[in-house]
């Protein structure tokens, strides 16, 4: 099977990967959103329907750290933690543009030649320097440049109403929450017809290591 | 070495109010936290106050607790979001009403009067919204909700105003008693000592015990929720189903929580958990069944709380084998609505090795 290769977003790195990579599927909104993902997967909305959509190679190239974080990427606060040619701590996803600080259309688009020209086996054109992150963990959440997740995250509460009271005053929430963009409840509830199993509870691998 | 009366493990409402608790009892109280207070479950808690449908075992501490919560400024210094908006176990068939009925019938035989089966009237009354396929229900009119992180952060400004010293990021790697004090081992070679340990560790509370070299080998489970956008009001009490896992109510703010039994999964070693589509669509899908008024709303947020869950989803509550030592973890899902009484079980136990409550059915070796 060919590799699978998706970039997600519609932006200057992700418009200037696809060029470079014209066998990938390109998520851009607004008719699809890849509002959460799991390893090998990513969900899709798409003409008002919830579909999984599996990859071999992601670049993800649209300031949604929450995606970042659901794939379980390092993150320095809401920032993937990328290499120099843009790849993510998860083997087969990278990470390019405003998510990892690019403050220009043009720096953004160079992210994005890069990581195609790695997946590619070319020699790239350049490096790729993540912004430089303050040492202070509270900073680090409140940076403010270019298209943040901050600037993102705060747009959303304006849209869909403050839940500060429920998980805390600052974006450092102690509890992580998805999705990455909020999901038509009837379009998510209309995946499944069958009452699914329950889910059995798990045991601590930890635990069942000492008992032997 | 700094001696401290007593050292709580774990930053969860259990172990803050078990600090609260031996704080006001004038204990000198060090509380550690491997990450954030409410990082897991207390913090990811629908925060449910429900004494419907409790396991006749918790009964007494749902009551005692309930009773707390509804002067719960008196005791923390603000309401945490506290409403009585009544809790309502919906039947969508004749049969699950029956089944309703017997359970209430079973309850009051033991002398407890606070639930009452409603016919469909009645149902319609306390929930207009309610899809018309409903035929009845089981209802505790005093039962309520509050808003967990807001609980959380109360309960620690209040455990810190009675002298309780919080310390976040300070996981617990190692506990050795000698000379009747533990010696509570942390990271970069820092040992604490106390005559007094409570492990109020959560989903983790089996590591803590063994650390002590005690195995109460509960599993786990990672809970999930959802929360919509905002909607018009349109539901008063907290709401659940009868034949399917369902736990419902609408904030203040016009925000829908949905969740009541679905699971994801987690990770005890990262602290991480993962969602589960498709059953967070299941959950979906019964909420909109029930309440068809959710038809146009999105889901903002979704998350899951790591808990410990018992084999009979009991908690664990009681004493050690070792001197000194109190376990309450594992609260399966149903701890927030219980945590102010359980607090003062701990509490009592560990200064006075009894309770006022009934804790035998919470016994830690039950399973061994
Ligand atoms: C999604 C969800 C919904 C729920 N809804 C309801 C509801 O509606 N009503 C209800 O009554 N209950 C509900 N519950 C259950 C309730 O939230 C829990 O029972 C309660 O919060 C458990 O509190 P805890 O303090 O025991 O655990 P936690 O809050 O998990 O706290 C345990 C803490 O111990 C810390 N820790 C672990 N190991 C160590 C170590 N070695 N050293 C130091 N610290 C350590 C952890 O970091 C953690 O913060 C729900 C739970 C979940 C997850």
């Amino acid at each position: 099977m060919a590799e699978r290769i998706v970039i997600v977003g519609g932006g200057p790195a992700g418009q200037a990967a696809a060029a470079l990579l014209p066998e990938a599927r390109l998520i851009a909104r607004p008719d699809e959103t890849a509002w959460h993902g799991e390893p090998g997967t990513v969900w899709l909305l798409r003409d008002g329907a919830v579909e999984p959509l599996g990859f071999d190679t992601l670049v993800i190239a649209a300031p949604v750290p929450r995606l970042a974080i659901a794939f379980g990427c390092a993150m320095r606060g809401w920032q993937p933690v990328v290499d120099e040619a843009g790849r993510t701590s998860v083997p087969g996803i990278h990470a390019a543009g405003a998510i990892i600080g690019a403050v220009t259309a043009e720096e953004a688009a160079r992210h994005g030649r890069i990581i195609a020209q790695s997946i590619l086996g070319l020699a790239p054109e350049g490096t790729i320097l993540s912004a430089d992150l303050p040492e202070d963990e509270e900073e680090r959440r409140s940076l403010s440049h270019g298209f943040t997740p901050r600037e993102a995250a705060v747009a959303r509460l304006g849209e869909h109403g403050d839940t500060t009271d429920l998980f805390g005053p600052r974006l450092g929430e102690p509890i992580l929450l998805f999705p990455a963009s909020p999901v038509p409840l009837a379009a998510l509830a209309a995946r499944t017809t069958t009452p699914p199993a329950q889910r059995a509870r798990q045991y601590d691998a930890f635990m069942q290591r000492e008992q032997e | 070495m700094s001696g401290w009366g007593a050292i709580v493990i774990g930053g969860g409402l259990h172990g803050l109010s078990a600090a609260l608790q031996l704080g006001r009892r004038g204990a000198k109280v060090l509380l550690l936290e491997a990450d954030r207070v409410g990082a897991h479950a207390s913090g990811a808690s629908a925060a449910g106050v429900r004494t419907l449908g409790r396991d006749p075992a918790e009964i007494p501490i749902a009551v005692a607790a309930l009773e707390m919560w509804r002067g719960i400024a008196g005791l923390v210094g603000e309401d945490c979001g506290f409403v009585q908006s009544g809790q309502v176990k919906v039947a969508e068939t004749e049969a699950e009403l029956a089944q309703l009925g017997e359970r209430v019938a079973k309850v009051r035989a033991l002398g407890w009067e606070h639930e009452e089966v409603i016919d469909r009237a009645e149902l319609r009354r306390v929930l207009p919204a309610v899809a018309p396929h409903c035929v009845g229900g089981m209802i505790v009119r005093t039962d309520g909700f509050a808003i967990a992180y807001r609980t959380v952060l109360a309960f620690r400004r209040a455990a810190e105003a009675a002298g309780v010293v919080v310390r976040e990021h300070s996981p617990v790697r190692g506990l050795e008693r000698s000379g009747g004090t533990w010696r509570v081992r942390l990271d970069g070679g820092v040992t604490e000592g106390a005559p007094i340990v409570v492990n109020a560790a959560g989903a983790w509370g089996p590591r803590v015990a063994m650390l002590a070299g005690e195995r109460i080998p509960i599993g786990y489970s990672a809970f999930m929720m959802l929360l919509t956008s905002p909607l018009p009001p349109f539901v008063t009490p907290v709401v659940g189903a009868t034949g399917r896992p369902l736990s419902f109510k609408q904030l203040a703010s016009g925000h829908v929580m949905i969740g009541g039994g679905h699971k994801g999964t987690g990770d005890l070693e990262t602290g991480t958990y993962r969602l589960d589509i498709d059953r967070a669509a299941y959950s979906a899908r019964t909420a909109l069944e029930l309440f068809p008024a959710l038809e146009g709303s999105e889901i903002v947020h979704a998350w899951c709380g790591i808990e410990g869950v018992g084999e009979d989803d009991l908690p664990i509550i009681g004493l050690g084998r070792s001197e000194g030592l109190v376990h309450a973890f594992g609260f399966s899902g149903h701890g927030f609505a219980i945590a102010p009484a359980v607090g003062e079980m701990v509490a009592q136990l560990a200064l006075y090795g009894q309770s006022n409550l009934p804790v035998a059915p919470f016994n830690p070796f039950r399973f061994s």
